[in-house]
């Protein structure tokens, strides 16, 4: 049953068992002797087993009675709710908000120990709903004895938030879509914790695969590109603000799971921005990661992320691809330059697809970047001249930052202004006029070419009404179907 | 719904709970009643435009820099040929970022073709591509060329000594016209419903069915197929007890032209 389903089909007069119960897929035994410990504020109450196959931790350093770990989860899942609560969140629905009697025996959040067997470490199961809006509790893996995690709190840190928030979540909608549910999740991991390395582990795994859009992950239940678009989330904070995060899910209440990108560029355009322009700017940031970070502006802890992959990396002064820019996505390319006029050319309509080029500091082939030296965003076929350019390494990003169900397939180059004929029609018309252009707002709709931040002011030479005389030149072997 | 949060080390082992049967129906000659599926007339000389590429990029998470380097190796055994095919790609966290292996049937023997995920969607030059436990065909939703498959589901592989009457072929067709991806049975979020979906079924890890699949190549002859198995070691195991084997994604191919 998908999530969806699950929220529209549980009502009121029943809810789903609890692990005590032996319901789930993780579960008490028969054989478990449970025991629970409260929270300090009485917000949590943890249900753990003393023996039996779920038997969890049961060290009682403090001598209080209660087994020190479950103790620990109980205060640290308190703290959670707090922290989210303060940060401006709604609190997680208790039982009584939907008319259940006390299912863990009191009208605390349950939180059961559970022996997950090394498969997973956590789960929030919905206990019931009342629209989109559900309660639940949540279960946790009962001694992480075997994972990998550095120590025993980081585990119930990540755990709890990760959790917890979808218990947040819940209370606005349990019904987003994947993507949104589990990077908000990871999200929440790193805001409750700052340094936390499950966050920074899924974010890398979306810079693994930034072509792909962000509301597009890859097959399979839990792909680490779902948990790791936490990364655009965190943009949001860092970026539109630290309201941003409570907006979204403000913004989910009521809507269907499709619509998530809709709420989503509802925050941005509350935060005075155009979805485009907030998508470039994260285009941009995740460039200026891991060891090209410092100078560019990027998040706070751009330096803790490992760099985007690289689409291709030229090395002959000549970027030349055929790609398919997929919404709200983004391309990354490498090039060297060995200096003077800067060119990039297309046979394609590139409408909305935008440029911007980031020079390597001091020359360097790869390496630390500063800002972009210039910004673009070709409207039709054509070369445009990006300026002249010291000598040295240059990233090149891509991106088609609106949402939309196809992608835009582009092949272009970017090399020497005299160096791109495979992107030019055979018959190279005279240049056309040249136009200073202007950095992108979403309004800005014309063909443009700006400068940003460098010295070398930048020029867009239009070629107008060529598109009849282009040439797919490279894509000849794509649109004639080989057969062997 | 429950979030599951899984271990970041053991996705693979979360992802496939839900499975169930890997795809096909209850008859016989599955491949001709699957809904949606387009029956195949056996050869065919000129490609065909594939449709939906632009989301099966996303959906098959297809690569166009890459080629696998899974190796495809073929021995005799009689008058079998057993194909052994590594189609792990990198493992199931890294297979949505690894290409897809290409294979094609000769009367030598089958070999591996080494194209690019989007090179191969222009491609007849192959025939069967794998990656994990998914098995496309080059035809229908999955390439330009014609090849299709029925699967014999009350057969015997040693048995089929030609090609039974009436078989119709059915190619992959897995998006529908506004190319929505149409999954399998299998509950897995983007396991398109092949063709070739018989060979497998879940409880606790990929086991064979064992059912033989009739292929139709490109230039009208028919193969007999049976996966034997899709763990390098201890697929017995696997189908006897539930127990994943070790290596999944290393296809053994027990094949034969029939015509």
């Amino acid at each position: 049953m998908t999530g969806s389903a699950a929220v529209a089909f549980l009502c009121l007069s029943a809810h789903a068992g609890r692990p005590t119960d032996g319901a789930g897929l993780y579960a008490f035994d028969d054989a478990d002797d449970v025991d629970w410990v409260d929270g300090p504020s009485g917000l949590v109450r943890v249900h753990y087993s003393r023996s039996g196959p779920n038997e969890t931790r049961l060290s009682d350093d403090d001598g209080d009675g209660a087994p020190d770990f479950p103790a620990m989860v109980a205060s640290t899942a308190e703290d959670v709710v707090l922290f989210f609560g303060e940060y401006g969140f709604r609190p997680p629905l208790r039982e009584s908000d939907l008319g259940l009697p006390p299912l863990g025996g009191s009208d605390a959040f349950d939180v059961y120990l559970v022996d997950f067997a090394g498969g997973a470490d956590g789960q929030f199961a919905v206990d019931a709903c009342s629209g989109a809006v559900c309660s639940g509790h949540m279960v946790m893996e009962n001694d992480f004895v075997g994972y990998g995690y550095p120590s025993l709190a980081e585990a119930v840190d990540v755990l709890t938030s990760h959790e917890l928030f979808h218990a947040v979540q819940s209370a606005y909608n349990a019904d987003q879509p994947v993507w949104m549910s589990e990077g908000t999740a990871v999200w929440a991991e790193w805001l409750y914790q700052p340094g936390v390395r499950d966050f920074l582990y899924f974010s890398n795994a979306y810079l693994e695969d930034t072509g792909r859009s962000i509301d597009r992950p890859p097959a399979g239940v839990a792909t680490a590109f779902s948990y790791g678009t936490a990364l655009f989330f965190a943009f949001l904070d860092e970026h539109v603000g630290p309201w941003a995060a409570v907006a979204l899910q403000e913004e989910m209440d009521g809507r269907d799971a499709d619509q998530a990108l809709e709420a989503v560029a509802a925050v941005v355009e509350a935060g005075g921005m155009a979805l485009p322009d907030a998508w470039s700017t994260f285009a941009e940031w995740n460039l200026a990661v891991g060891a090209r970070a410092g100078e560019a502006t990027s998040y706070s802890f751009a330096d803790q992320l490992g760099e985007p992959t690289l689409e291709k990396s030229f090395e002959d002064r000549l970027v030349e691809d055929d790609n398919r820019f997929y919404p709200l996505a983004a391309t990354y390319y490498q090039l060297t330059h060995g200096g003077g006029e800067l060119g990039f050319a297309t046979v394609d309509d590139a409408t909305d697809v935008r440029f911007s080029l980031f020079p390597v500091r001091d020359g360097e082939a790869d390496g630390v970047v500063g800002e972009p030296r210039v910004r673009w965003r070709p409207d039709g076929p054509g070369r445009v001249s990006l300026g002249n350019l010291p000598a040295g390494g240059y990233l090149l990003v891509g991106t088609y930052p609106h949402p939309a169900s196809q992608s835009r397939r582009v092949a272009f180059c970017v090399g020497p202004i005299d160096a791109l004929e495979s992107c030019l029609p055979d018959d190279q018309p005279e240049r056309g006029a040249v136009e200073g252009g202007s950095t992108g707002s979403e309004d800005e709709r014309s063909a443009g070419c700006s400068t940003a931040g460098g010295d070398h002011p930048a020029v867009l030479l239009l070629l107008p009404g060529l598109f009849s005389l282009m040439r797919r030149r490279r894509l000849a072997t794509r649109e004639s179907l080989q057969a062997y | 719904m429950p979030w599951t949060r899984p271990r970041r080390s053991l996705l693979p082992c979360l992802a496939l709970l839900a499975c169930g049967t890997g795809g096909g129906g209850d008859d016989d000659s599955a491949g001709a009643d699957m809904p949606g599926a387009a029956p195949v007339v056996p050869g065919c000389n000129e490609p065909v435009a594939v449709e939906c590429v632009d989301q099966m990029i996303l959906d098959l998470s297809l690569h166009d820099d890459r080629v696998s380097e899974g190796a495809v190796e073929t021995t005799r055994d009689g008058d079998d040929f057993v194909t052994v095919v590594d189609a792990q790609a990198g493992g199931y966290n890294e297979a949505a970022n690894n290409p897809w292996v290409y294979v094609r049937f000769t009367r030598d023997g089958a070999e591996r073709v080494d194209l690019d995920d989007e090179s191969a969607l222009e491609s007849m030059g192959w025939d069967m591509a794998l990656r994990r436990f998914i098995v496309r065909l080059n035809g229908g939703s999955s390439g330009p060329s014609c090849v299709g498959a029925a699967a014999l589901l009350e057969s015997d592989y040693d048995a089929l000594e030609a090609v039974p009457d009436g078989i119709v072929y059915a190619s992959d067709a897995y998006y529908t016209d506004d190319c929505t991806i149409v999954n399998d049975s299998s509950g897995l979020p983007g396991s398109p419903q092949v063709s070739l979906g018989s060979w497998w079924e879940y409880d606790g890890c990929v086991q064979t069915t064992g059912v033989p699949h009739l292929i139709a190549l490109s230039d009208g002859h028919v193969i007999k197929v049976r996966v034997e198995a899709y763990y390098a070691e201890d697929q017995d195991g696997c189908n006897d007890n539930g127990a994943p084997g070790i290596d999944s994604g290393v296809f053994t191919l027990r094949w034969q032209y029939l015509s």
